[in-house]
């Protein structure tokens, strides 16, 4: 798959994932690996730029005597994934021209 | 391969990533990989981690794609022109303007220190009020205890008061943690262009300080309202009494010696000599008689301990009343430790007044000898017939006006000015170390004035010898009299001098100073 699309695509996936609750590095690497391959060091920049843009927050909860950092989606976020919804009918538009179906 | 190791690695393939975005790539990894041993990864989980030395690659990778994007986005900005951000580009311009010339950063360098130390002498008295205040709080509480005895009522106040303080500096600390937390973060902006972006502020220590203070109070109002809000009844204590000691025979001389009170002296109705004071009811005598001398002592008394720190604050227990027969025939003798002597309107044989932390102060009053003594206070004489005068001071002025003195004036101080007008009389004397002297319109038959420190001035004075020696400072003033009749021996090392030296005349001026100019006109009239 094309490098950035699919840097664009985890940026939705991990939306979608923190759409359904908080969730932290760990968590959110189990259940995308699920869907799309990602290792650590493609999410950690990933959730960087998504917080610089706003379309998430940060914040630090302990768990067992340690510190652990949640991720928690913003109005922002929520609206990106709207907006990946209209983008995605226009692609399913395009894939059917492509296919030549019609 | 153990975590350890692991983030290690990392950090050191992270050299040369700014060292906040490091820590928080490093803190990331440490979280996933506790978060995979806890879920039972072992170490197997660790070895299936890319590399650290890739990671850190992929890091500085993604870091340089990022800031390219950053740098095209500007280029294409509207406001610049496109060839501005190519050009920059080319000779690496952006890290031209991260870092401004030499004279730029030396400027900023300054101003960091200079608001570091500002910054940090203002907390540090702010801390220092903050400390006092509950220091204060605390002393006032815990002295409440000794006072449940003789008043429960002012017990309680003081236990409020002491509260109230506690908590004012409880809220004082809120508001320079936050002082101290806005510096620090304006010491980090301004000299390490970083941000500490958790920047949390705790409502709990507002929220008990305020608690605290309401209580306080509470318990305040409620003791001072069974007081019926009546500040003598808080800071007199019920059994507080006015005695009276009466002196039968007047031997001609009275001697009284108190620590610590606010002494007055009145002419008695009924001629007799009588002695007023306050002293709590139970207590130790305040009063005795020893070696012929009066003594009313109040240090003993432990007053904030016993009577609380209203009393202590109100002071006006320590009150003592002399009344004096109507005959100027009394030699009066006061040594006071603290607290300062006034005089007026009256006549004494002979006054010794010792002060040695208050003012001594006469006014229109005659007397022969006069002994005025004081450590630390100043000496006033106003309106004054004496025979003789003498006043010592180490810190503080003396002032002598409008009095005549039929003998000598001999007025001496270490730090203090002294100054003289329209007094009289056969010699004036007087030497200080660190002060000006100033004499005006003043009449005596030898003059002499002498300093360390300070300037000499002299208007108007009349004297048949003269004697102005000053070490640093300029002499400087008029004499009425025929500059012909004066032998004059004036001299300055560093200064103008106006006056030529003779050695023929009846009377006498000497003018010397090692520092200063000498500027003295004659009167001829």
């Amino acid at each position: 798959m094309d490098a950035q699309m699919k840097k664009g695509l985890l940026d939705v996936c991990v939306l979608a994932l923190l759409k359904r609750g908080d969730s932290y590095g760990y968590e959110l690497i189990s259940a995308l690996s699920d869907v799309i391959e990602v290792s650590e060091s493609t999410l950690y920049p990933i959730l960087k730029r998504l917080e610089s843009v706003g379309q998430l927050v940060t914040y630090s909860r302990e768990h067992n005597g340690r510190l652990r950092r949640y991720y928690r989606i913003t109005s922002e976020g929520k609206k990106r994934l709207k907006e990946f919804d209209e983008e995605w009918k226009e692609m399913e538009r395009i894939n059917t021209f492509v296919r030549g179906d019609k | 391969m153990y975590k350890n190791e692991y983030l290690m690695r990392l950090r050191k393939a992270l050299q040369g990533v700014d060292d906040e975005e490091a820590e928080r790539l490093i803190e990331y990894y440490r979280e996933i990989i506790e978060d995979g041993l806890e879920r039972g990864g072992g170490e197997c989980f660790i070895s299936g981690l890319e590399p650290p030395e890739l990671v850190a690659q992929n890091y500085k990778r993604e870091q340089a794609i990022e800031d390219n994007n950053f740098e095209s986005e500007n280029g294409y900005d509207e406001s610049k022109p496109k060839y501005v951000s190519q050009k920059s580009k080319g000779r690496n311009g952006s890290q031209n303007e991260d870092k401004p010339n030499v004279l730029v950063r030396i400027l900023m360098a300054i101003i960091c220190v200079f608001v570091a130390i500002v910054g940090a002498i203002i907390l540090f008295a702010f801390g220092c009020v903050v400390f006092a205040l509950c220091a204060a709080g605390l002393a006032i509480f815990v002295t409440s205890f000794g006072v449940f005895g003789t008043s429960a009522a002012i017990a309680f106040a003081q236990i409020g008061y002491g509260f109230t303080l506690i908590a004012i500096s409880i809220l004082l600390e809120c508001v320079l943690v936050l002082l101290g937390k806005s510096y620090a973060l304006l010491i980090s902006t301004l000299c390490f262009k970083k941000q500490k972006k958790d920047f949390k502020f705790s409502f709990k220590p507002l929220i008990a300080g305020a608690s605290i203070f309401v209580v306080g109070l509470l318990i305040f109002v409620i003791s001072f309202a069974t007081l019926g809000f009546s500040m003598d009844k808080l800071t007199y204590s019920d059994n507080m009494v006015l005695r009276e000691q009466e002196f039968e025979t007047i031997d001609e001389a009275f001697a009284l010696v108190s620590d610590n009170a606010e002494i007055s002296i009145e002419y008695s109705d009924d001629g007799k000599l009588r002695l007023e004071y306050y002293e709590f009811d139970g207590d130790d005598k305040a009063y005795s008689f020893e070696n012929g001398k009066a003594i009313v002592r109040y240090a003993s008394k432990n007053v904030w301990l016993n009577r609380g720190v209203f009393c202590a604050m109100a002071n006006k227990h320590n009150k003592i009343t002399l009344y004096l027969p109507q005959e100027e025939t009394i030699a009066l003798n006061i040594e006071l430790s603290n607290g300062a002597v006034k005089i007026e309107d009256m006549g004494f044989k002979k006054l010794d007044l010792s002060a040695k932390n208050g003012s001594i102060t006469l006014n229109d009053v005659t007397a022969f000898d006069t002994m005025l003594q004081t450590n630390n206070g100043a000496v006033y004489v106003k309106n004054c017939e004496l025979s003789e005068l003498k006043a010592t001071t180490n810190n503080g002025a003396v002032a002598i006006i409008n009095t005549t003195v039929k003998g000598e004036i001999a007025l001496q101080s270490q730090n203090g000015a002294i100054y003289l007008s329209n007094a009289t009389a056969t010699d004036i004397s007087s030497t200080t170390n660190n002060g000006a002297i100033k004499l005006e319109n003043c009449l005596a038959q030898t003059i002499y004035c002498k300093t360390q420190n300070g300037e000499i001035n002299v208007v108007h004075i009349i004297g048949d010898e003269i004697e102005l020696r000053v070490s640093n400072g300029a002499i400087t003033g008029s004499i009425d009299g025929k500059k012909a009749d004066y032998i004059i021996d004036a001299h300055t090392n560093v200064g103008a001098n106006n006056l030529v030296n003779s050695s023929e005349g009846t009377k006498k001026l000497t003018a010397r100073t090692n520092n200063g100019a000498i500027n003295i006109i004659f009167y001829e009239g």
